[in-house]
This record gives structure tokens, sequence and C-alpha cells, in this order.
């Protein structure tokens, strides 16, 4: 339990506010970027599924804001967030604040989307964007590990807050209507993690971003009710009854930022995962296959059970929380990309063999970031893989040509342009920086 | 594994409502009576206590719910009345299991009105019980709101909110949105998270065949509109409406 003091909605507002003034350093402006740009192109290349294809059709009006990224068709406000946010986590292909397992691209991407179209004097895009991320950050971090142990899903509970805050910045509100809006995201945080491996996972950060909307579009009536609920003690208790550290919401806002410790998945599935699949990728480059392994044992932190525990899943979805199919696709096929985690892969047979064969041993003393597998052949003999860091990991992360790369995969040809318009915001911080980022996306859609 | 949301939501999909029942929920019709101010729920009456006052919200704001969606559809007055009677009856049976339970200050209400508005609409659209545990599943994953705001302004807000998000739930889980079927009961369901020492098991005891919406004095609850039966109906209809609109 904490005696720290906790703030204000008036003064957490104020202190965004004053960020938000500021220009962002330099460290967090190119952290913002990449976590757009990644995060944009796995919504895009989401656009085409059959889950966000059905959600648009059950969202769609006649008018309204564009549905989503590379989505046709309109939706009100709420809802293009809502199908923006869904389809950025959709795959589980995004990213990682690995202190608070938070995605924090996806909710503040659906905010933006949403809130982008409309924003007239608001804060430039990049800046709304990276304290939407930041704000959702830090309070994730005031409520880790009570929160998310107890079986939040972060990502939502505190991707309302991020919403409101990037929408609050692009639609103008002063300091007592963004206090507001943060008032009334606090009544509206969204998630159990009992949804993983459905639909209702990449919903939470779809909702999360659609109360964030809706937050800050209501801001005036929860600027005008700020003595029934004059600071976040109460949000903080509820999210994590046994321990929270309040000082962390603003202590060094606007120096220091956690943004700049996101990372970028490699893989489609649970980061905790992400070493046992790069170990059985190096093991497939050496030659070994499952047709020849009698079994794997796989080391692995204590988490990777709990998030990835499905030994025999049955969808792609489910398979995002299969661990021993991450090493599975990785020994049979090299490789570990949406191919390998959808619903035809799932039922592979040599993939659901090797699933059956590889069993998880969790070891407090392995880190989070790392693995080994232990590879029986059916010889008899025994290999060690063991992975120090996994890819993408935070000393490992991605590179800008691998960020690029794994958006070309997700929507060939687009990549670069994309990559291009990402990079120039932050250098044009005018309203019409929005404009210059998303049209191209909408242009491209309207044509098909 | 106890299946209480699949039992709540074979009870949503099926059972019917008998004429106590319906008579109970006609009874819980919502009106104006029921709010002090344009935006703020009724604080609790000086002859009721803490928890009548829960009920009596979550009555009301179930009871919007199923009704904007009824007039919204297009739904007859007699399938209406029965997602009514069975909405309620789940909004009432989760209150009940969760209350003096609920550790952090989380909002048993806002839980309640999500899941009952959801059933309800299932029951109206008639939802088979699969997808009508779907329904619950999107409806219970989004519990949120903070009690300690229950009875001022931003009480209604949340609840207000907690209404509609239900019956979103129950038309994403039409369109086919994959869902938790044990998103009540589950390790890391609403249950497990809001009221860890609660027995969800206790929500599905003896559905269909006790209903506690005919054991309640539903009318306190939800204050219904002066005039006769069809009047009532009518004018429950147009604030429901304006409620949620």
């Amino acid at each position: 339990m904490t005696g720290h003091i906790t703030p204000a909605y008036e003064e957490v507002a104020e202190a965004v506010l004053d960020a938000a003034a500021r220009p962002l350093p330099e460290d967090a402006a190119m952290a913002a970027r990449r976590t757009l740009y990644n995060v944009l192109a796995v919504a895009l290349g989401a656009a085409d599924s059959p889950e966000v294809t059905r959600l648009a059709a059950a969202l769609a009006t006649s008018s309204g804001v564009p549905a989503g990224p590379g989505v046709a068709g309109y939706a009100d406000a709420p809802g293009a967030a809502l199908l923006t946010g869904f389809a950025a986590h959709l795959d589980d292909f995004d990213d990682t604040h690995l202190a608070t397992v938070i995605h924090p691209g996806a909710a503040v991407l659906g905010a933006a989307w949403s809130a982008g179209w409309t924003a007239e004097q608001g804060t430039g895009l990049l800046t709304a964007f990276a304290l939407g991320c930041e704000i959702q950050l830090r309070l994730g971090l005031a409520v880790t590990p009570d929160h998310y142990e107890r079986g939040w899903h972060i990502t939502g509970t505190c991707g309302v807050i991020g919403a409101a805050v990037t929408a609050g910045l692009l639609g103008g509100l002063g300091r007592d209507a963004l206090a507001g809006a943060l008032r009334l995201a606090s009544l509206r945080t969204v998630g159990h993690r009992e949804a993983f491996g459905t639909e209702v996972k990449p919903f939470h950060a779809g909702k999360a971003a659609a109360n964030g909307v809706v937050a800050a579009r209501e801001s005036a009536f929860g600027a005008s009710t700020a003595r029934a609920l004059p600071d976040l003690s109460h949000l903080l208790l509820a999210l994590a009854p046994g321990d929270r550290n309040p000082s962390l919401l603003l202590d060094g806002l606007g120096s220091h930022w956690e943004v700049v410790a996101n990372t970028f998945k490699p893989y489609p599935c649970g980061i905790v995962a992400h070493p046992g699949i790069d170990a059985a990728i190096l093991a497939h480059r050496e030659g070994v296959r499952p047709a020849g392994v009698a079994r794997v044992r796989y080391v692995c932190h204590p988490l990777v059970p709990e998030l990835m525990g499905r030994l025999d899943p049955r969808t792609g979805l489910e398979a995002r929380f299969s661990a021993v199919h991450g090493v599975a696709a990785g020994l049979a096929r090299g490789a570990g990309g949406l191919a390998e985690f959808s619903d035809a892969a799932v039922i592979d047979p040599e993939l659901s063999s090797m699933r059956a064969r590889t069993e998880l041993c969790p070891d407090e003393a392995i880190p989070r970031d790392a693995a080994t597998l232990e590879i029986e052949a059916v010889d008899g003999s025994v290999t060690r893989w063991p992975v120090a860091h996994a890819r993408g990991s935070l000393l490992r992360p991605l590179t800008d040509s691998e960020l690029i790369d794994k958006a070309d995969a997700l929507v060939p040809g687009r990549a670069r342009p994309l990559w291009d318009a990402v990079i120039r915001l932050g250098h044009e911080v005018t309203p019409a920086a929005v404009q210059a980022l998303l049209e191209p996306v909408t242009q491209e859609v309207e044509a098909r | 594994m106890t299946t209480v949301t699949l039992a709540l939501a074979a009870f949503a999909s099926g059972a019917p409502a008998g004429s106590a029942a319906q008579a109970a929920a006609r009874a819980a019709l919502p009106g104006p009576g029921f709010l002090t101010g344009p935006y703020a729920d009724g604080p609790t009456r000086p002859d009721e206590g803490e928890e009548t006052g829960r009920a009596r919200a979550a009555v009301h704001w179930t009871a919007c719910a199923a009704l904007h969606h009824a007039t919204v559809h297009a739904m007859g007055r007699d399938r209406a009345e029965h997602g009514l009677a069975v909405g309620l009856e789940v909004a009432l049976r989760l209150l009940r299991t969760l209350e003096g339970q609920v550790v952090g200050g989380w909002d048993p209400v806002g839980a309640a009105v999500r899941v009952g508005a959801a059933t309800a609409a299932a029951r109206m659209d008639g939802l088979g019980t699969e997808w009508a545990a779907r329904a619950i599943g999107i409806a219970a994953t989004q519990a949120a709101g903070l009690a300690v705001v229950a009875e001022t302004p931003l009480g209604t807000y949340q609840h207000r909110h907690a209404a509609g998000d239900g019956l979103q739930a129950a038309h994403l889980a039409r369109s086919g949105m994959t869902a938790p079927v044990t998103g009540l009961e589950g390790r890391r369901g609403l249950y497990a998270l809001l009221a860890p020492t609660a027995d969800p098991a206790r929500a599905a005891e003896n559905l269909g065949e006790r209903w506690l919406i005919t054991e309640q004095c539903l009318a306190a609850h939800g204050a219904p509109p002066a005039g006769g039966p069809e009047n009532q109906w009518a004018s429950a209809v147009a604030y429901a409406r304006e409620m949620l609109s």
C-alpha cells in the first residue's frame, strides 16, 4: 500500500497539457512514431479479415467517420474508434510495454483515428498519440503487478484513460474539460483476461478507444461533476486493491518517457512466448525438423504457462495463447508469422503432433525474454537451444528496417510510403498533419 | 467448473416467463419518478437500505435497456415483456450474488445492468444458448464503474452507459463476435475479479423455477408512470428511449 497522495484529475490534465505544449524529446518522438507506424500497419493488415469485416458491418452507418484504416464505409465516432482499436489488436501482432504488458498502441490509435477526423484546434497527432500512450503506461505502472495478476486485461482498463487523453488533446480540451474526460473514462474501464483466445480480447482495445472518445465528447459533464470524484484514488483502489503507487502517474512527466520502452512484436502472439519461437526457428535453420524430434522440453518463465498455456488450440485466435504451438510452428516451418497462427495452421497434423510432444517447464530463474528448448531427437540425443533475449525485446529491439519489413508483409507495397508519412509527424505540428497521414489510406480504400 | 454463464444463457434463450413473472416485469416499467434530477440516480430513500437502492437502480436501468431495444427493433409487446422479465431476473440474480462481496470499490449495479440488458436483448432477438452466452460474455467483460459515485450524477452516467453496453453486447454477439462462455464464473471472469469470494453458482440456482422479480416490490424500484396499462407501457417506452438516446 502506498502513502503517496493521489493526484486530482485537474492535476493530471494540467500536467498533460503542459507536456503537450512543449516539443517532444527526440527519443519520445521517435518511439511514438515507431509505435504509431507499427500499430497502423497491423490494423491495415487486419482490415480484410473476416473478424474486422463482420464488426465493420455491425457498426456501419451511412455517414460519419471513415470506419477504420483500410476499411470501406463509415461508422459513428465511437464505432470507428472501436473498429480501429479492434483491428489493431486482433492479430496480437502489435506492441508490448514489457513492464506492464500493456499493448499501448491499439486503443490510442482508435481514439486518434476517430478524433483525428474532426480535430480543428487540437494538439498535433504525434504529441496526442505519444501522451495517450504515456499516461496509460504510467497508470499501468502505478497498478502493476497487482492489477494484471488479478486477471484484468490491462490493455483495456488503462487504455480507456490513454484514449481519453488522445481524443481530448486532439479535440483541443482545456484543463477542466480534459479532467472531466478522464473522470468519465475512469468509470468505463474495460477487460477481463477470461476473454483471451476470443474476439473479446481485441474488443477490449477497441472499446477502450470508443469509451475514451465518448468521455472526451461528454467532457463538460465530467467537468461539472468534479466534486463527486475529485481524484484518481478510487480508480487506483479498484484496479489494484492490494498495492499501488500513485506517484508513478505524474513524476517526471515530460522528461522521462515510458513510451520509449515500448517494444514491437515480430510474432503475432503473446510476447512471453517469443523467445521459445526464436529458439525453435534457430533449431529449424540448423536442420531440426519435427520428424526427427521425439520430444521437446521448453524451459521458460512461469508467465508462459500462465498466459500462453493452451496446449491444444482449436482456432488461430486460440493459437495466439499457445506457446507450444509457437514452438511447433517454428520447428516445422522455420517461421512464426500470421500464416503460422491461422486457423489452417492450427489443424496442420505436423504442428498438432509437435505440440503434443512439447512440454512446458516453467522455471523462476528464467527471465521473461529468455527460454531454452531441450530437444530430444528420435535417436535419443539431446540438443539445447537457448535464447537470452527474444527478438523484439528491449535488449534486442526491432530496427526501423525490420519494422518496415514487418509492415511490408502486412500491407505489401504500402509500408514505405506509410513510413515516410509517419516519420514526418512532429516536424509539422499543425492539425493538417492528421490529414496528411490518414488521407492517403482513405483514398486508397475509396478507390477500391 | 460450474457453467453459470451457459445456464443463464439457456435461461435467456428459452425459459418461459409465466404470468406472475410478466406481471412483475410490467410493475417494473421505468418512469421519471426514479430520477431526482436530469442526471442523478435517486439517492437512497429514507425508508430503504443501500442494498434496496442498488436493486432499484439495477431494475430501472435494465428495464430502460430492454424497452429501448424493444422499441428500436419494433418488438411486439408480448416478446418485449418476456425479454424484460428475463433481463430483470438475471440482473437481480447477479446483483444479489455480488452484494457485500465486491472488492476494491467496483460498482455491482453496472455489472448487473450490463449482463441484464444483454440478456434481455438476447431473449428478444431469439438468440440460442451459445449466442446468448457470447452476449453475456461480451457484457460481463465490461463490468466497471465505481460504487463511490453510484448515488451522484456520475452514477447515472455509468449506469446509463452500462445499459447501452449491454445492448451493444447482444448486437455484437448476434453479428458473430466470439466470446468466452465462462465470462461470469471463469478463473479470470467477472466474479473472480469483482467478488472473488462470491459463489457464482448461486446466480443460477433454481433458474426458471424461482423468480426473484416476483418476490420483490419492483414497482417501488421502477417508479412506473401513472395511467392505465397501455398508457403506462407507451410512457415507459418513451421514457426509456429518452434515457438512452
